[in-house]
C-alpha cells in the first residue's frame, strides 16, 4: 500500500477538523459502522495515534486490526462519498462487501448500486419480471433485494427463503428469462405465459406450447447444469440458483455453476465433454449419468470411468428393514414391534399384515415405509434421509411423494 | 452473447388491415379488397368503415377459403358496446356486394336512429363535450341489479351516473410537448405468436420505428387517483376516439387501444383482452395519456364495453370494501371458527354471493392459522377477479376476520417506546459482535425456560445443534483422517451471512446461538422431531445454494446437523443435549449430514 493513504486528514478524529469536518464520514466511523473494526480497538487505537502523532491507519495495520489493503479499499470508499458518487450508507454496505464477499470496489458498488432507492426498485431482471406478473409486490422485492446482499444470496432464493414463491414459480421465472434473453419469446409472451403458469400451477413451457410460441421444451439437456442435476450431483434448488446467477448477471452456465462452487474448471470441461457425447448420441441418458457420478471420484478424468465402468460397483448401505424402519423412525413402539412380530410368526403371515390388523400402523405409514425402502433399493435416497422421511410424514400425516417434494429431494426422474 | 442465433418470427398469417375510411367503400375498394385476398391466400382482407352520422362501426371482410371459387365476404356491425355479424355472402360480384353493404348501412343507421332517439354524434367529437345520457341510464340499471349491496360500501347497488358527468373536467387536453418518440402505426408492432401484429408496447421496448420517427402527440393526460378508469374508458368510447391509452400503474403499464370509440386491445402486465380491461378499471394510481390515431391489426377485446366496466366496478367497490376491513397484502386472514364442517360452511356461504361453492371450499379450505393473502395467493394462485369476490364473501358471510399484519409483526414492547431500549441493549449485550449469533450462555438461559415450558405443558421442544467448517483440503478430506485437523473454523463474515439466511429461514421465536466453543444450534419451541429436521435441511439448502463469502462454496464448506427432541429423546436439558450431539457427531461421518436422534437409536 502506497504512503498516499495515510493522509492525515482521512484517519482520525484528532486530525484537521476543517477538512473533516467537510467529509460526509470520517474513515473512523467507516471501519467501525462497516464492522471492520470494533468501536473499542478504534477508541484505543485512536488513543495511541493521538499520542504518537501517527496516523490511525498506520496504527490499526501495525497492531494488526485491519490489512493494508482493506484500509486502502476504505479510503476508495470514503473517497466516492466524498465526491457524492457513493450514499453513507451505500458506502458503508460496499465496503461490507469488500470485506466480507472480497469483492473488489467496483464489483461492491455495482452492487449496492442495484438497492432500491427512494424513487423505487432499481434494474431487476427477475424482481421486474415477478413484479409484472403479479407474483411479487414491489416492497417485497425492494425487502429481498436488500437482505440478498446483506446474506449473499441472488434475489429469487431469498423470495423463496421469504415463502413468498415457490420455487416452480421461480423455475418458470427464470426459463422466461432465459427465453427472452435467447430470441425465443418477446417480454409481454413471456409475461403472459408467467401470469398463465402460475395461475394454473404449470411449468412456463405449458402455456408457452399452448399459445404457439413454441413447440416443445427448448432446453432440453441444454447445458451440463441439467445433466448435474440429472446426475444428483446438485439438487434442484441449485440448479435453479446457478441459473439465477446466468440469466441476471449475463454469465455462461459454466460460469455460473463455477461461481455458485458446484463445478471446477477441470469438471466443467469434463461434463461439457459428457454433454457432448450424450447429444451425438454416443451415450443414453442413462449412461451418461452413470459416468457423471463416477467421475467426480477420478477427478473428472473420462477415461479413467470409461475404464472402470465395467468393474462391480461396491455398495455398502446398510440394509432396510421395513420393521425397524418404522421402530426407529418413532412410528411404532418397539414393543408394539414385538407383539406384532410374535403374532406374524404365529399365524405365518406377513409382518405388515400383523402391524395393520394389530391397529399399530395405518396403511398410510406402511405404504410410505414401503416405498421409501423402495427409493433406498434404488439409491434414490440415503438412509439417513429415508428414516428422516418416514418421521416426517408420520408426524405430519403425509404421503411420501409430499415429504419428498418439502424436502426438496425429489430425485429428477420423479419431477 | 444475447441472440447470436435469434429465430426469425414466422411469416405473418394474420388478417390484413386497409386504410379506415369515413365512409362507405367504393367499388375500387371492393376490386382492392378482393385482389389482396387473392393474392394473399388464405389471409383475410379487412377494411372498417363508419357510417356517416352513427355510432357504428362496420368491418368488411373477403377471405378465399381453400377449395372455392369465389371469396366470402362478412360484414360486421359495432354499435360500441357490442359486434354483430349482419351477413355474409360468397361471391365475386362487386356490385352485389356494394349493394348490400349500402342496404345494411342504410338500414341499420335509422334503427340506431329511432333506438336512440337522439341526434347521431359525431364520432370526431370533442372529449371535453361528451354526450353521455345514451349510456348512464342502462348502466345504472345492470349494475345495481346484477350485484345487489353490501354492508359499508359507500358505493354499493347502482353505479352513479354521476360518476361520469362529473369526472371528465379533469382531462386537460395538452398539445404535444413533441418530444415523445411515436409508434409507426402501420409497421412497427410485433409479430404474435399467431402471425398476427401486436401493438408496440411502451413498457415493454421502444417505440420508435425503424425508419421515420415521428412525434408523438398525446391529447391528454391526467391522474387516475382522480379521474377513474371506467370513466376515462367510457368517456373515449362515447367520443368514438381512435388511438391509445396508456396507464401506467405502480407496478405495471397497461394500454388500451379505441378504434372510433370501440375497444379492440387491451393488455396489462400480461392479462389481455376483455380481462385487461376489467383489470385496468380496478386501478385507482398511476397516470394516463391518450395518443391519437395510434391503431393496432389485433382485436382481443370481444365483449361489449359496458358489460366489462361494470364487472370492473363491481370489483372495485368489493375491493375498496375489503381495503376498508384492513385488507392488504400482508393482513392476516383469520377464520373465525375453527373446525367447521363442510356442511355448516356450505350453509354460511350460502348467504353470500353465488360464486362457485366448491371453490370457495377448497380456498377456504386452504386458509392456515396466520395465514395472509400473499400466503393465500402464493398457495393457490388466483387473478384479482378471482380471489376479491371470495374473500368479499368469506368476510361478509362472517367466516374470516382480517387482520392487519401490524397487530401481529409489531414488537410487543413498542407501546414502551423510549424504555424498550433498555431492553433492545440487554438483547445486544447476548449476541456475539463479531458474529452477530447469540452467545453460548444466553443460548443456555433461554434452552432452560423452554424446557420449564415443556414440564409444565408438556410442549414439545427440538433443538437442532450444527457445526459448520471450511474443509483444509478436498483430497485430504476424502481419506477420512484426524477430522478435525481437517477443517478450519469460519471467519467471522461467512459466519454472520449464514446467520442472515438462516434468520430468513427460522421462525422468529426459534432460537440461533453458539454452542460450546464451535458450533451452533437452533432450538424450536414447540416443534417435534421431523417437523425440525425439515427447518435443518432449508437451512442446509440455504447455506449451501450460493458461497457463503468467495472462495467458500458448498465444497468446501463442511455441515453437519443432528437433531433431537423432547420428549422423543429423553425429559431433561441434558439428554436432549446429549442426544442432539450424539446425531451431529454421526451426520459428520454420514452419507447425508443430517441426522434425527431417533432414527438411530
Amino acid at each position: 500500500m502506497s504512503e498516499d493513504h495515510f493522509v492525515p486528514f482521512n484517519f482520525s478524529d484528532a486530525d484537521d477538523v476543517g477538512s473533516e469536518s467537510k467529509l460526509p464520514i470520517k474513515i473512523g466511523d467507516l471501519l467501525v459502522q462497516s464492522t471492520m473494526v470494533d468501536q473499542e480497538t478504534l477508541d484505543s487505537c485512536m488513543a495511541l495515534c493521538i499520542k504518537m502523532h501517527v496516523p490511525l491507519g498506520r496504527i490499526l495495520a501495525m497492531e494488526g486490526h485491519l490489512a493494508e489493503d482493506l484500509l486502502g479499499k476504505a479510503l476508495e470508499i470514503q473517497e466516492l462519498i466524498r465526491t457524492n458518487a457513493l450514499s453513507v450508507p451505500n458506502g458503508i454496505t460496499a465496503l461490507k462487501l469488500v470485506k466480507q464477499q472480497a469483492l473488489t470496489i467496483e464489483e461492491a458498488v455495482a452492487r449496492v448500486n442495484a438497492l432500491p432507492t427512494a424513487a423505487g426498485v432499481k434494474a431487476s431482471r427477475l424482481g421486474d419480471l415477478l413484479r409484472e406478473s403479479a407474483a411479487a409486490q414491489q416492497k417485497q422485492i425492494e425487502k429481498a433485494l436488500i437482505d440478498g446482499i446483506n446474506a449473499s444470496l441472488p434475489l429469487g432464493q431469498v423470495l423463496l427463503n421469504r415463502g413468498i414463491i415457490t420455487i416452480d414459480l421461480l423455475n418458470s421465472a427464470l426459463m422466461g428469462l432465459r427465453m427472452m434473453r435467447d430470441g425465443i419469446a418477446s417480454r409481454s409472451q413471456i409475461l403472459q405465459a408467467l401470469r398463465s403458469a402460475r395461475l394454473r400451477q404449470l411449468p412456463l413451457v405449458q402455456p408457452l406450447i399452448e399459445m404457439g410460441i413454441i413447440e416443445e421444451d427448448p432446453y432440453p439437456y441444454s447445458d451440463i447444469g441439467y445433466l448435474m442435476f440429472l446426475s444428483g450431483l446438485i439438487n434442484e434448488r441449485e440448479l435453479i440458483s446457478a441459473r439465477e446467477i446466468e440469466v441476471t448477471e449475463d454469465k455462461t452456465v459454466d460460469e455460473a455453476l463455477i461461481s455458485c462452487g458446484f463445478c471446477s474448471e477441470k469438471s466443467v470441461t469434463a461434463l461439457n465433454e459428457l454433454l457432448n457425447m450424450l447429444m451425438e448420441g454416443a451415450l443414453q441418458e442413462d449412461q451418461a449419468i452413470q459416468l457423471l457420478k463416477k467421475l467426480e471420484t477420478v477427478d473428472w478424468e473420462i477415461p479413467k470411468v470409461l475404464e472402470a465402468l465395467d468393474q462391480e460397483e461396491e455398495y455398502e448401505e446398510e440394509e432396510l428393514e421395513v420393521g425397524e424402519l418404522l421402530k426407529v423412525t418413532g412410528c411404532i413402539h418397539p414393543e408394539d414391534l414385538e407383539i406384532a412380530t410374535s403374532r406374524s410368526l404365529k399365524k405365518r403371515q406377513p409382518l405388515a399384515t400383523s402391524l395393520l390388523e394389530s391397529g399399530f400402523i395405518t396403511q398410510l405409514t406402511l405404504d410410505g415405509a414401503n416405498a421409501l425402502k423402495s427409493l433406498v433399493a434404488q439409491r434414490i435416497l440415503n438412509l439417513e434421509q429415508a428414516r428422516t422421511l418416514l418421521a416426517y410424514c408420520h408426524e405430519n400425516d403425509v404421503e411420501v411423494g409430499a415429504a419428498i417434494k418439502d424436502f426438496d429431494w425429489l430425485p429428477p426422474a420423479m419431477n | 452473447m444475447f441472440g447470436a442465433q435469434k429465430p426469425q418470427p414466422p411469416p405473418s398469417r394474420g388478417r390484413i388491415n386497409l386504410p379506415n375510411l369515413k365512409s362507405t367503400p367504393t367499388m375500387d375498394i371492393y376490386r382492392t379488397m378482393y385482389e389482396q385476398a387473392q393474392a394473399n391466400q388464405p389471409r383475410e382482407v379487412e377494411q372498417l368503415f363508419v357510417a356517416p352520422n352513427t355510432n357504428l362501426t362496420y368491418s368488411l371482410s373477403v377471405k378465399f377459403e381453400s377449395g372455392k371459387h369465389n371469396p366470402v365476404w362478412t360484414l360486421l356491425e359495432d354499435d360500441g358496446t357490442e359486434a354483430q355479424m349482419l351477413w355474409q355472402q360468397e361471391s365475386g360480384d362487386f356490385d352485389l356486394i356494394n349493394d348490400m353493404v349500402c342496404m345494411s348501412a342504410q338500414s341499420s343507421r335509422a334503427m340506431d336512429r329511432s333506438k336512440t332517439n337522439m341526434p347521431a354524434m359525431d364520432p370526431s367529437a370533442s372529449l371535453t363535450q361528451p354526450s353521455y345520457e345514451q349510456q348512464s341510464s342502462g348502466f345504472a340499471g345492470g349494475y345495481g341489479g346484477a350485484t345487489g349491496g353490501y354492508p359499508g360500501a359507500q358505493n354499493s347497488g347502482a353505479f352513479n351516473p354521476g360518476d361520469l358527468q362529473g369526472q371528465p373536467a379533469h382531462f386537460e387536453p395538452t398539445r404535444s410537448s413533441g418530444t415523445l418518440p411515436t409508434l409507426n402505426q402501420q409497421g412497427s408492432g410485433n409479430v404474435d405468436y399467431l402471425g398476427d401484429k401486436m401493438p408496440s408496447q411502451s413498457q415493454h421496448g421502444p417505440r420508435f420505428s425503424e425508419a421515420g420517427q415521428q412525434l408523438e402527440t398525446k391529447t391528454f393526460e391526467g391522474s387516475v387517483d382522480s379521474t377513474q378508469v371506467s370513466t376515462l374508458v367510457n368517456s373515449l368510447h362515447n367520443d368514438g376516439l381512435t388511438g391509445r391509452l396508456e396507464i401506467l400503474g405502480d407496478e405495471s403499464v397497461g394500454e388500451i387501444y379505441f378504434l372510433n370509440g370501440v375497444p379492440m386491445y387491451a393488455h396489462v402486465a400480461g392479462i389481455l383482452g376483455d380481462s385487461a380491461v376489467r383489470e385496468l378499471i380496478t386501478w385507482r394510481k398511476g397516470t394516463f395519456a391518450f395518443f391519437p390515431d395510434e391503431k393496432t391489426d389485433v382485436r382481443n377485446v370481444m365483449r361489449p364495453l359496458m358489460e366489462t366496466v361494470m364487472e370492473g366496478i363491481a370489483l372495485l367497490d368489493k375491493k375498496k370494501h375489503l381495503e376498508r376491513m384492513g385488507l392488504t397484502a400482508d393482513a392476516y386472514l383469520v377464520k373465525k371458527v375453527r373446525n367447521m364442517s363442510e356442511t355448516e360452511i356450505r350453509l354460511m356461504l350460502s348467504k353470500g354471493e353465488a360464486i362457485d361453492m366448491n371453490r370457495q371450499l377448497e380456498v377456504f379450505k386452504t386458509i392456515a392459522h396466520k395465514y395472509s393473502l400473499n400466503d393465500l395467493l402464493r398457495d393457490r394462485p388466483m387473478e384479482s377477479a378471482d380471489w376479491i369476490p371470495i374473500i368479499f364473501n368469506f368476510l361478509t358471510c362472517e367466516l374470516i376476520d382480517i387482520k392487519p399484519p401490524d397487530a401481529v409483526k409489531v414488537g410487543a414492547l413498542d407501546f414502551l417506546g423510549e424504555g424498550k431500549t433498555e431492553v433492545d441493549s440487554l438483547l445486544d449485550a447476548m449476541v456475539r459482535q463479531e458474529t452477530g449469533v447469540m452467545s453460548y450462555s444466553a443460548f443456555l438461559m433461554f434452552l432452560q425456560h423452554e424446557f420449564f415450558r415443556y414440564e409444565a405443558y408438556g410442549w414439545p421442544m427440538s433443538i437442532i445443534l450444527f457445526e459448520m467448517n471450511r474443509k483444509k483440503d478436498h483430497d485430504t478430506n476424502q481419506k477420512r483422517g484426524d477430522l478435525q485437523s481437517m477443517f478450519d473454523i469460519l471467519p467471522p463474515s461467512a459466519v454472520q451471512n449464514a446467520a442472515k439466511r438462516i434468520e430468513m429461514v427460522k421462525r422468529p421465536l426459534d432460537i440461533l446461538g453458539h454452542y460450546e466453543m464451535l458450533e451452533f444450534a437452533l432450538l424450536l419451541p414447540n416443534t417435534r422431531t421431523a417437523s425440525a429436521a425439515y427447518v435443518a435441511n432449508r437451512i442446509l439448502q440455504t447455506l449451501t445454494v450460493t458461497p457463503l463469502i468467495k472462495n467458500l462454496d458448498k465444497k468446501s464448506l463442511k455441515l453437519a446437523f443432528g437433531v433431537a427432541n423432547l420428549p422423543a429423546d429423553g425429559d431433561s436439558v441434558q439428554q436432549l443435549l446429549s442426544a442432539a450431539r450424539a446425531a451431529k457427531n454421526r451426520a459428520v461421518e454420514a452419507n447425508f449430514p443430517l441426522i434425527i436422534s431417533k432414527s438411530f437409536k
